[in-house]
């Protein structure tokens, strides 16, 4: 359709006056809107109060998007790669905001699956193809730094909830009557914020010209022993076990911190205030999330220079000495370190995140990174419900047998070092795919797989900054 | 002219006026927000130390 033609890849070459620091904004547009998911509990008691439902009810639209999250990045990860970033930042915008409306529908009508419909679903697939749609783009800006950019852009989804919590709390105030909770028109007003907001970077977002690279920067010569010049496509990259053993580093990365993450504000509660300071641990839960955002945006920096093997070799076994050593914070009584280790052990986390993407580009090239990275997504969804549903039922089953509450933490931290080892052993067999894996035709031939031809020669255009 | 990496300087684009107040507003676009977002998780986390 011609009206939707500056959707199309084409439409989306960079020229030569470019400024290549416009697309970490393009990229941040995307993930701090659809960061909101993560605070989403800010309507949970407003919509217990309005509609009645169970709080446990409620629960399921956060789940059902974060699934559905997993499922469009795996699945639209081709997609992305063939149509480019506009149409997949356009499509994710549509999807999101259009969530926003059904869900908003759903709450006028009092229809808990038509919120479950909008929201979960809808707002699902705008999360996952959102998340996957500027990682590529972004890493061919930057051959020279993928970590810093994709860092830069997960860091985003990460910082969204702080973005999404006061301003709908902020809104609902706004909306308020007495009769309503105003979290029909939050969600209306959210759609249309949003929307907005995500335009930005649709319209911004470009690809680079073929052939363009950074001025002043050269390929190094003998690129490390990880690092491939060559391409695989997704497919491909799923029968290697370089792609299963990333799944598996992912994933329990991501296990181990989802699985404190929840229970932060109990633990430092139980261990250390007794109770008696609610406020201080709603504090220690914004260190531990602003830990998280800081982590994914600086440990995906540093990995440009120590490489992503030996970043999360560290998240691993700094990993394992501080999951240890939480427990003997309690003996102690020392809050201080308490939290020292928890914001370390939460930045290690966000960093799981952001590394991955240039990790996966290091392995398998760029040709195909943003539908491989959408792939490999699926071990957040999987490490999503085993992290809470393990800590939680460990925690149950020491109480249950008699152990103090406070003490009751000190089996979950030793088994998430267990959890951290594992993965240590999965990224230490990780080794340089074999070449019969590559892709061997012409990358800039009409019938080569799509997001093939961009990053490819290697003349000197645009801006250098 | 040329730099380290032996590439020459007439090589590069000339900046455009144009393109740099772009990029200005697209960092506020994006900063403003985070930065509101990023002072009330602060002044939240500060209750730690209270």
């Amino acid at each position: 359709m011609a009206l939707f033609s500056f959707l199309s890849r084409d439409r989306t070459i960079a020229t030569p006056t470019y400024n290549r620091w416009r697309i970490p904004t393009a990229a941040l547009a995307i993930h701090l809107a659809i960061g909101q998911a993560y605070a989403f509990s800010v309507f949970n008691l407003p919509l217990h109060n309005q509609e009645g439902w169970k709080l446990s009810t409620i629960g399921w639209v956060f789940s059902t998007a974060i699934v559905f999250l997993g499922v469009s990045a795996a699945l639209f990860g081709q997609w992305l790669e063939r149509v480019g970033p506009r149409k997949a930042m356009f499509t994710a915008a549509c999807c999101f905001s259009g969530g926003f409306l059904v869900g908003a529908l759903g709450i006028r009508l009092h229809s808990f699956p038509l919120l479950l419909l909008g929201y979960g679903v809808l707002g699902g697939f705008g999360l996952g193809i959102g998340y996957i749609s500027p990682v590529s783009t972004l890493i061919k800006w930057f051959p020279d730094r993928p970590g810093m950019a994709t860092g830069m852009a997960i860091m985003g989804f990460g910082g969204g909830a702080m973005i999404a919590s006061p301003l709908s709390v902020g809104l609902m105030n706004h909306f308020r009557t007495a009769t309503s909770q105003g979290v029909a028109l939050t969600f209306v007003a959210l759609a249309i914020l949003y929307f907005i907001f995500m335009m930005f970077g649709v319209f911004s977002v470009r690809l680079p010209r073929p052939g363009w690279k950074p001025v002043g920067w050269t390929p190094p010569a003998a690129p490390p022993r990880l690092v491939t010049t060559a391409n695989v496509t997704v497919n491909e990259a799923m029968r290697t076990p370089q792609f299963w053993l990333l799944w598996w580093v992912l994933c329990l990365n991501v296990t181990a911190g989802i699985g404190v993450l929840g229970q932060a504000s109990p633990m430092i509660q139980e261990m250390f205030f007794h109770g008696n300071r609610p406020a201080a641990a709603a504090g220690f839960v914004a260190l531990l999330s602003l830990a998280n955002m800081a982590g994914r945006f600086l440990w995906a920096s540093f990995s440009d220079y120590i490489g992503r093997k030996a970043t999360y070799t560290t998240f691993f076994i700094l990993g394992m000495i501080l999951y240890a050593f939480v427990p003997h914070t309690g003996r102690l009584q020392s809050v201080a370190l308490f939290v020292l280790a928890f914001v370390i052990i939460l930045s290690m986390y966000g960093g799981g995140f952001s590394t991955i993407p240039a990790y996966l580009k290091d392995l398998f090239g760029t040709m195909h990174v943003g539908a491989i990275h959408g792939r490999i997504l699926t071990a957040w969804s999987a490490a999503g419900i085993f992290g809470p549903v393990l800590v939680n039922y460990i925690r149950e089953y020491q109480i249950d047998h008699g152990v103090a509450k406070a003490d009751a933490y000190s089996v979950t931290m030793y088994l998430m070092a267990a959890l951290l080892f594992v993965g240590l052993i999965c990224n230490w067999l990780v080794r340089a795919v074999h070449a019969r894996h590559y892709f061997t035709g012409d990358v800039n031939a009409p019938g080569a797989p799509a997001g093939a031809a961009t990053p490819v020669l290697a003349t000197p255009e645009g801006q250098n900054v | 002219m040329s730099n380290t990496h032996g590439v020459l300087d007439y090589q590069r684009p000339a900046p455009d006026p144009r393109e740099r107040v772009i990029l200005i507003f697209s960092w506020l676009w994006v900063g403003i927000p985070a930065v509101w977002g990023v002072y009330h998780v602060v002044v939240d986390a500060l209750k730690l130390f209270r």
